[in-house]
């Protein structure tokens, strides 16, 4: 069909039309398209990452792993318990050279009176044994001038006080003859550092990238701490106890002594081979009060519960404490003939949950007690 | 791109590979056959074949997608502007038609010429865009045909840009039905699918299309004289 002469002028000439349109249309044209494309890129993108990141991730997870669970297998749990006592004990080490250090006036004021003893007093006393004779004189001396001198090993008593405290200070007393029940604490402590030392060596051959911090070995001569007179009756608890008759795994309890008047007990509960549960104990003597005192942290609050020693006879020790009726009123030390039985005792049945939880994990057998019973540890 | 050429470090590799000095008229020589093989070169960039044009669509290459825009924005901006009356309107049926053609260029299956496929595009962009406002099958159903009128006489130096103005005049259907049929140059058949009508209703629109048109080339003929006069 032919087209009239309009229509093939058309045909003829529009390609005068042609003419480029603004620069937005690309722009917009590149925004619908950068629009589209993104969701494909999402698509693509995370499944690689993610390979990567799985890759990876499982790598430092095993890595961690190795470190974290391997190594520690070999170490027992109590092993470390004992590296954490160990470094009490060191602490209190460096708290005796503390306290034996003499202020440069009073070093001028002996050297006054004795000329010789002047040189030997830089040395502290924990060093050398050797220096413990002429220091007793040292002592004799500074005694006439009570309120300058500073009274060593006991950081809470007052002036006058101490002064009574320092006749009875240097007096060991051995093991009472009641003391039926074995010490395992020597014994102990040499296991220990025999593990330990094969421990040692053994990180030392498998790597030397991470620096081994090597502790200070427990002397034999170190349980031989002197002790005030009130604490001496439980001279007989020192060392590491286990109650394998626990429903919910084994308890351990080690005591030591941390101060002149202080003894330590770090308790722990491990179930399969796993430390669920850890509570510190002190066992003090107040001399200003003339007493001897239980101090526990019962829950997460960290609030420490005081409770006196007020009766004893040869088989038992009452610990007492009667200021907060949320926290059980009674903790009865029993002595049989393998060990010793703990009784927690709560007669007003009215506790936090707290404490309840701290009892489940001290072996709660009803409502009113829980109980422990302790042997002497045996590797 | 590999063809850009930093002549300072040119002349250093030059100086490394042979370890003396390179006279620096052989320097200019080299120079000089770089350049001529780096216009070549940026030609044959900007001036893609079809299949090139395709791979790097096919790629999403944006470079490429810019290169074809270039290419056939202007001759697509014409087809918009005879289907749809404002400019605006036929800048955004230009972008739709864009990027239908970037994101379905993987149906394109090598069957006739590529631009060929890329105008239909722009065509159904543009009827697509009319048919949001306009139904063809309401406003077209007329079955008798007129009789064709006699072919008037038709200056030659009327532009196409005055074609358009007095097109615009035209209704919808009629325009549509005549861009389809004189400019594209497709069937009354096809026609009538795409737009849904029956094939008399395309004749019909077809010639009553024209003979609006010559009467409004007459009229304005007429307007022209007597501004002249």
């Amino acid at each position: 069909m032919e087209e009239d002469k309009l229509s093939q002028i058309f045909i003829k000439k529009q390609h005068e039309l042609e003419e480029q349109p603004s620069s937005k249309v690309w722009e917009r044209i590149e925004r619908r398209l950068d629009l589209h494309a993104l969701p494909q890129k999402k698509e693509n993108r995370p499944f690689q990452l993610s390979f990567l990141y799985i890759a990876a991730s499982v790598l430092v997870l095993v890595s961690i792993g190795y470190f974290a669970f391997w190594k520690s297998k070999e170490e027992s749990v109590i092993a470390k318990n004992t590296s954490k006592i160990e470094d009490k004990i060191t602490d209190f080490s460096n708290d005796e050279q503390f306290y034996y250090q003499i202020d440069s006036a009073q070093k001028e004021l002996i050297a006054e009176v004795n000329p010789s003893l002047g040189n030997n007093l830089d040395k502290p006393l924990s060093a050398e044994r050797e220096v413990d004779e002429p220091l007793s004189s040292v002592i004799f001396l500074a005694s006439e001038n009570e309120e300058t001198f500073k009274e060593s090993g006991n950081r809470n008593l007052s002036a006058p006080s101490a002064s009574l405290q320092m006749d009875r200070k240097p007096e060991y007393n051995q093991p009472s003859t009641m003391n039926y029940a074995s010490p395992p604490s020597l014994q102990f402590v040499e296991d220990m550092n025999s593990e330990k030392e094969s421990i040692a060596s053994m990180e030392e051959k498998s790597a030397a990238t991470a620096p081994v911090f090597k502790k200070k070995v427990l002397s034999p001569n170190a349980q031989e701490q002197k002790l005030c007179e009130p604490l001496q009756k439980f001279h007989w608890i020192l060392g590491q106890w286990i109650d394998k008759e626990e429903e919910g795994g084994q308890s351990t309890e080690q005591w030591i002594i941390t101060d002149y008047n202080t003894l330590l007990c770090v308790g722990m509960k491990v179930k399969s081979k796993a430390k669920i549960f850890e509570d510190k104990t002190f066992l003090y003597f107040d001399a200003a009060l003339n007493q001897v005192f239980l101090k526990i942290t019962l829950d997460d609050s960290r609030k420490q519960v005081l409770y006196q020693l007020t009766n004893q006879d040869s088989d038992r020790l009452y610990f007492v404490q009667e200021s907060d009726a949320t926290y059980p009123q009674k903790i009865i030390f029993q002595r049989d003939l393998k060990g010793y039985t703990v009784i927690t005792l709560n007669e007003k049945g009215f506790i936090s949950t707290n404490v309840q939880s701290y009892l489940e994990h001290r072996n709660r057998v009803s409502q009113v007690r829980a109980i422990r019973k302790f042997v002497p540890y045996k590797k | 791109m590999n063809w850009k050429i930093n002549p300072k470090n040119f002349r250093r590799k030059i100086f490394r590979i042979f370890n003396k000095k390179v006279p620096f008229g052989t320097f200019l020589l080299f120079l000089h056959n770089s350049f001529t093989r780096n216009c070549i070169l940026y030609i044959k960039l900007n001036v893609l074949r079809e299949s090139e044009y395709i791979k790097g669509c096919l790629a999403g290459d944006r470079l490429v997608q810019k290169k074809l825009y270039d290419a056939y924005a202007a001759v697509f901006f014409a087809i918009a502007k005879r289907y749809v009356k404002s400019v605006e309107s036929a800048e955004d049926v230009l972008i739709e038609a864009f990027c239908k053609i970037f994101q379905k260029i993987d149906t394109y299956s090598f069957e006739g010429s590529f631009e060929g496929w890329m105008r239909r595009i722009v065509v159904n962009e543009s009827l697509m865009y009319l048919r949001k406002n306009y139904r063809f099958h309401e406003h077209m159903e007329v079955e008798m045909i007129p009789i064709q009128m006699e072919d008037a006489n038709v200056e030659e130096d009327i532009s196409a840009r005055e074609i358009l103005a007095l097109m615009d005049e035209l209704p919808i259907g009629y325009r549509t039905v005549f861009n389809l049929f004189v400019v594209e140059g497709l069937k009354h058949k096809e026609i009538a699918e795409m737009l849904a009508i029956s094939i008399n209703t395309s004749k019909s629109q077809l010639i009553l299309a024209k003979k609006r048109l010559r009467e409004l080339y007459e009229k304005r003929n007429a307007i022209q004289n007597t501004n002249l006069g």
